[in-house]
């Protein structure tokens, strides 16, 4: 049939197919380019637990993989029985890929036997848990100072230093405990010897305490 | 040609690798990774070992063991203050009651009595009065240092036990507190810069031999401890081990020349692994304890380690509860501080490398090595029982 077309026409008609072909071509690439710059990816890696339920603002993924999210910011939920639920939200740019570690907190013997059956794993966890203990300690001391020469004993003086009576969810502050045997002079003492060392008691939250046998 | 004698080549070399196993197999090979760690207690010539099994640093005799005890006694009543009144009747560098004083100068060296009370004497004389006291005593107890500090503190409790874990009027810690303080301090090193002057008193030497003399007189200064493993010191082995400052790596070349030997020799299976045993937390509690009293404590994993110290009641005492979680006011030197995830060990404090104050030694998974470290809370405590 073509063989009857006129050589011009067809000539023309083959033009217009291939003008055809190469638009279609470049849509498809344009489309691709445009995808690929509205969307982010989130890659979830589940650790401790390596199955838990996860969602994404209240969606359900996988447990392990990337995920293509808007450019944004997302709450990324995990469930497991066993271990204490946990929330993060993550703020991704677009075109970015990032590294969402997922690492839960054993809430009782159900998350502690899944340690004990999963120990490389369970190292994964230990390293996290080790890191918070480092920060913490380490913000702690710089915030008091006078905590690393604690506790200082003597007979009829103690000085302590434990979780903060006024803040008890600041995990860098503390309060100081002085246990005395129930004079004024040793409750003089003790501040002196914190003075003696370079410190202002003030600068701190001191209790006065009696030992448990004297009453409180 | 040349692809048979390649052949004949081949076949020559698996007979002689095949032979050289044989001949391996043969020859008794020492099974090192299974042996069980043998502990070497010959190495620990230079430490004194007293009967609630705490080694002690003390050099050869006793004149040395009572000067560390006078250092410690001394440092633990008011930091080594010769002239020093606590304003509750104890005075001086041992902080001696007056009547006390009296009497011990009379009893141990008599041209004491011309002080009234202990922080009007000299130093030396202070010094005199307590080192015949306490080697006289030290004979007495059988070398018992328990007895010793607690014949100091609060006599009575050696004749009564019952009164051993009361607190005396006026006292924060009870007399087993005191003595298990006064020793652990001893084996650390602690108050080793406070001078113990007894032999430049008159006529010191003639009053000690009186008593059947102390084995060398008062020493200057204590003997320092030696490096290394020490059986039954968890505090002096774990300060061996770790680095005595912050803000060192993870890898084995990071970790102190005693760790890199101490590591292997005590915790093989551990050592063997290849993900990072020697920044792991539990690795390095695992070696301290498992080098010093307990050679089957679970070698790694935090989690593990809480089972076995629960599953051994024989062996340690485990606190739970948030007086011992939460405040450092019941912590004893050598404690083990586990929770599920990490695990240290409480030292007391002591100064660092760096001039700095650190009260526990510890390791961090992928972090760093043993190094030294402040407690903090939200640990259970385990306690090796005596």
């Amino acid at each position: 049939m073509m063989n009857n077309i006129d050589p011009k026409i067809k000539r023309i008609l083959y033009g217009f197919g291939g003008l055809v072909v190469l638009s279609l071509v470049g849509y498809i690439f344009y489309l691709g380019l445009q995808s690929q710059g509205n969307t982010a990816t989130l890659d979830i890696q589940s650790t401790v637990p390596n199955d838990p339920t996860i969602t994404i603002d209240a969606k359900k993924v996988s447990a392990n993989g990337k995920v293509n999210v808007t450019p944004g910011k997302h709450t990324v939920a995990a469930k497991r029985n066993g271990f204490y639920d946990k929330t993060t939200d993550v703020t991704v740019k677009m075109g970015e890929t990032q590294k969402v570690q997922i690492i839960m907190n054993p809430s009782g013997d159900v998350g502690y036997q899944w340690l004990r059956d999963h120990p490389d794993l369970a190292t994964q966890w230990e390293a996290v848990i080790g890191h918070q203990f480092d920060q913490n300690s380490q913000n702690t001391t710089t915030r008091n100072p006078l905590i690393s020469y604690l506790p200082m004993i003597r007979p009829t003086w103690r000085i302590d230093y434990g979780v903060s009576e006024k803040h008890p969810t600041d995990p860098t502050a503390v309060t100081i405990t002085i246990t005395y045997g129930g004079a004024e002079i040793d409750k003089q003492n003790a501040l002196q010897w914190i003075k003696d060392q370079g410190f202002n008691p003030s600068d701190y939250d001191i209790v006065f305490k009696l030992p448990p046998q004297a009453g409180n | 040609m040349m692809k048979h004698t390649t052949t004949i080549l081949k076949k020559m070399l698996r007979s002689a690798t095949l032979a050289l196993a044989g001949l391996m197999m043969l020859i008794p090979q020492p099974a090192l990774a299974q042996q069980q760690p043998k502990i070497d207690y010959s190495a620990n010539d230079v430490n004194y070992y007293d009967p609630r099994g705490n080694n002690v640093c003390g050099g050869t005799g006793n004149g040395d063991s009572i000067t560390r005890f006078l250092q410690v006694l001394s440092d633990q009543e008011n930091g080594g203050k010769v002239t020093g009144d606590s304003g509750t009747g104890a005075k001086g560098k041992y902080q001696y009651l007056d009547d006390t004083w009296k009497e011990s100068s009379k009893n141990y060296y008599p041209p004491a009595m011309a002080y009234a009370n202990a922080n009007l004497a000299p130093e030396e004389v202070q010094d005199a009065v307590a080192y015949i006291e306490y080697s006289h005593k030290f004979k007495v107890f059988n070398g018992d240092l328990f007895k010793l500090a607690v014949s100091h503190f609060y006599p009575i409790a050696n004749v009564d036990p019952s009164k051993l874990d009361i607190y005396p009027p006026g006292n924060v810690i009870t007399p087993r507190q005191y003595a298990n303080d006064i020793i652990a301090k001893m084996a650390s090193g602690e108050g080793k810069n406070i001078p113990i002057k007894a032999s430049q008193a008159p006529d010191f030497q003639k009053y000690l031999d009186a008593f059947g003399g102390g084995g060398g007189g008062g020493a200057d200064n204590g003997q320092a401890c030696s490096g290394g493993v020490v059986a039954g010191d968890i505090i002096k082995t774990a300060l061996s081990m770790a680095w005595p400052t912050p803000g060192h790596g993870k890898t084995q070349q990071d970790a102190t020349s005693e760790y890199q030997k101490d590591m292997p020799h005590y915790n093989p299976s551990s050592a063997a692994q290849s993900n990072d045993p020697w920044s792991d937390c539990g690795v390095f509690v695992a070696t301290v304890i498992t080098a010093t009293v307990d050679p089957s404590y679970q070698k790694r994993g935090t989690t593990s380690q809480i089972d076995y110290i629960k599953s051994h009641p024989d062996k340690y005492d485990f606190f739970t509860d948030s007086s011992y979680t939460q405040s450092s006011g019941k912590l004893q030197r050598g404690d083990i501080l586990v929770n599920y995830g990490h695990t240290y060990i409480f030292t007391g404090p002591y100064q660092g490398g760096d001039k700095k104050s650190y009260n526990s030694a510890a390791a961090s998974w992928g972090d760093h090595v043993p190094q030294a470290d402040n407690w903090y809370p939200g640990f259970f405590v385990a306690r090796v029982k005596k």
